[in-house]
């Protein structure tokens, strides 16, 4: 065997290997660029819900519209950099009362439509607070929230 | 043949580690190339992160905004109540924007809170120039919506005739059918105005028999005359015997009627009456003069007539007080009044209703607006206060019915003072 050829193919075999040794970081750091999207998402998901509960908090908290059990729906749209927010509340039942604290019971729907991802449905109940005086604000305190397919939820707004 | 064996020689080793050293050069771009990357991706992997503890203005370490320039800008927009966007964004070379909500009502009050906490948005942390949220100041005002007492209307109950039963249609077993007799039955008890148009009571002769007859008068209170007149009476002795009795109330029409005085304290007895025969009817005035007493009041009356006519077609009239009382019953209706309180632009939230309820009357309150109706009460003598926030009526025309009747009709009732006082917002006013 010529020995230069067999230096040749020593060489040849030791630029294969390093090339080799290449790869895995290369796709590794492929992978990590792809994984930044999801991180992005979950975090703008994640204020998306915080901003639901706020939005609905307001919502709730200055309604002026007897307990009806009916949706309200046609609320404002909240506008964020991640997506909107689209809400709807109903009133399930009210404990009024005369001369003591009063309290409603409601249930919520907010849609959110991220900009480039599906929709998602935030959805669950909240209990509003009635002071009966002007001195302490109303107070709404949320008992769950969920996190649903929007086109699972018949209630969601589209 | 043995070949002998031999090693590189040292020219060729050093040949093969200059190619290999040169090929390697050739691929330090690559590699420095993929380190850019890694830095881009970490970058962008950290982007988000920072963007959202900038959002939420939590303290962070600053690395990559030393090293990397990843710098936040907040801005806020408000709907200029109390809802508003806080959006943070980060120039990278993935760049990342990140807004949240914040409602600045129906919070509630927890321990520990302070201005720098999310959502606060008074411009605690690294927000800097973070907008203050506007906290309204909320008024209360008033509307007063019935000043002049709202009294029961009145009505004037005419007057109850009292009536004369005779007696045939009492239905009492024991008068055999003979007896006469007139109950002036006043269901009322008040029958203190006895007219004198008469009931015409006739006795007829029995020719030289004698004939009992009870009239019977009652509740009366005040003397009253009782006129007898009589015609064709023959010259034979003829005579009208009355006696007159007096009992407490008696309810028992058939008791009262009767012949028997059993039971009833004599008032005037046997006043006798000789009368005598005409052709013209002639007046004797019966007049109760002795022992009528204002105790016995109301009173029944019984008159007993003995008389004994001697002509055969001879008759005696005895004409009882007739008609009834004139008594006046003034009564009072429910009444109900409906008054409306609009909200106006400033409105926020109906707060309480006050109202002054007067003597001798319950009040009812119905609460209407287009969209709900709340009912209250009832509600008796006094000044009450009905909070209204915890119905949660919309902001529509509030119509509030007041309902007002007197517990006994013959008394008034009023309602009075109505106040409707009502939630006004003062916007910007204590930022």
């Amino acid at each position: 065997m010529n020995p230069k050829g067999l230096a040749l193919v020593t060489v040849m075999g030791f630029i294969l290997i390093l090339s080799l040794l290449m790869v895995p970081l290369a796709l590794g750091i492929t992978q990590f660029t792809s994984s930044t999207n999801v991180v992005a998402n979950k975090i703008g998901m994640a204020e998306a819900r915080n901003s639901a509960v706020e939005l609905v908090r307001y919502y709730i908290a200055t309604s002026t519209t007897a307990c009806t059990s009916e949706p309200i729906s046609g609320l404002h749209e909240g506008k964020l950099a991640q997506g909107s927010l689209t809400p709807t509340i109903s009133c399930t039942s009210s404990i009024p009362a005369f001369n003591g604290y009063a309290y409603r019971y409601w249930d919520f729907y907010v849609t959110y439509k991220p900009t480039n991802a599906a929709s998602v449905c935030f959805t669950g109940s909240a209990v509003e607070y009635l002071p009966v005086d002007y001195t302490t604000s109303t107070v709404v305190y949320f008992t769950h929230v969920e996190d649903k397919d929007a086109e699972d939820e018949p209630h969601c707004p589209r | 043949m043995k070949r002998k064996a031999r090693g590189f020689t040292l020219l060729e080793v050093i040949i093969a580690l200059t190619i290999v050293g040169i090929i390697a050069a050739g691929m330090l771009p690559a590699l420095a190339s993929l380190s850019r990357g890694s830095l881009n991706s970490e970058l962008a992997y950290a982007t988000p992160f920072v963007t959202q503890s900038a959002l939420n203005d939590v303290q962070s370490s600053n690395v990559y905004k030393e090293n990397f320039g990843l710098t936040p800008a907040t801005a806020f927009s408000s709907n200029g109540e109390n809802l508003s966007v806080k959006t943070t964004t980060v120039i990278s070379n993935a760049p990342y924007s990140l807004s949240t909500i914040i409602s600045g009502v129906g919070k509630p009050t927890v321990v520990g809170y302070n201005s720098s906490q999310p959502g606060d948005g008074s411009g605690g942390g690294s927000g800097g120039d973070n907008p203050p949220i506007l906290t309204p100041i909320y008024v209360s005002a008033s509307l007063t919506l019935l000043a002049t007492p709202l009294i029961t209307p009145t009505v004037t109950a005419t007057a109850i005739d009292v009536q004369y039963v005779p007696n045939k249609q009492n239905n009492c077993t024991d008068d055999h059918g003979v007896w006469r007799n007139y109950v002036l039955d006043d269901y009322d008890e008040v029958a203190d105005d006895i007219s004198r148009t008469g009931t015409l009571l006739t006795i007829t002769s029995s020719q030289d028999k004698f004939i009992n007859t009870t009239v019977v008068i009652g509740p009366m209170s005040t003397p009253t005359s009782i006129h007898v007149s009589y015609s064709k009476i023959s010259n034979s002795p003829s005579f009208i015997d009355v006696e007159w009795y007096i009992r407490e109330p008696e309810k028992n029409l058939c008791n009262l009627v009767s012949l028997s005085s059993f039971g009833w304290n004599i008032l005037r007895r046997g006043e006798t009456k000789d009368i005598k025969g005409t052709d013209s009817p002639k007046n004797i005035v019966l007049e109760p003069k002795t022992g009528w007493s204002g105790r016995f009041k109301p009173n029944y009356v019984k008159l007993v007539f003995v008389s004994k006519l001697s002509s055969k077609d001879g008759y005696i009239n005895v004409t009882i007080p007739s008609q009834s009382k004139t008594t006046t019953v003034t009564t009072y209706d429910p009444i109900f009044k409906t008054i409306t309180a609009s909200p106006g632009d400033d409105w926020v939230g109906w707060d309480y209703l006050t109202f002054t309820v007067g003597d001798n009357t319950v009040v009812t309150i119905e609460l209407n607006t287009e969209t709900s109706a709340v009912a209250l009460g009832p509600f008796e003598k006094g000044t009450h206060t009905i909070t209204l926030k915890p119905f949660r009526l919309p902001k529509e025309p509030l119509n509030i019915t007041l309902l007002a009747s007197p517990k006994t009709s013959t008394l008034p009732a009023s309602v009075s003072d109505v106040d409707i006082f009502y939630i006004i917002k003062v916007v910007n006013e204590n930022p």
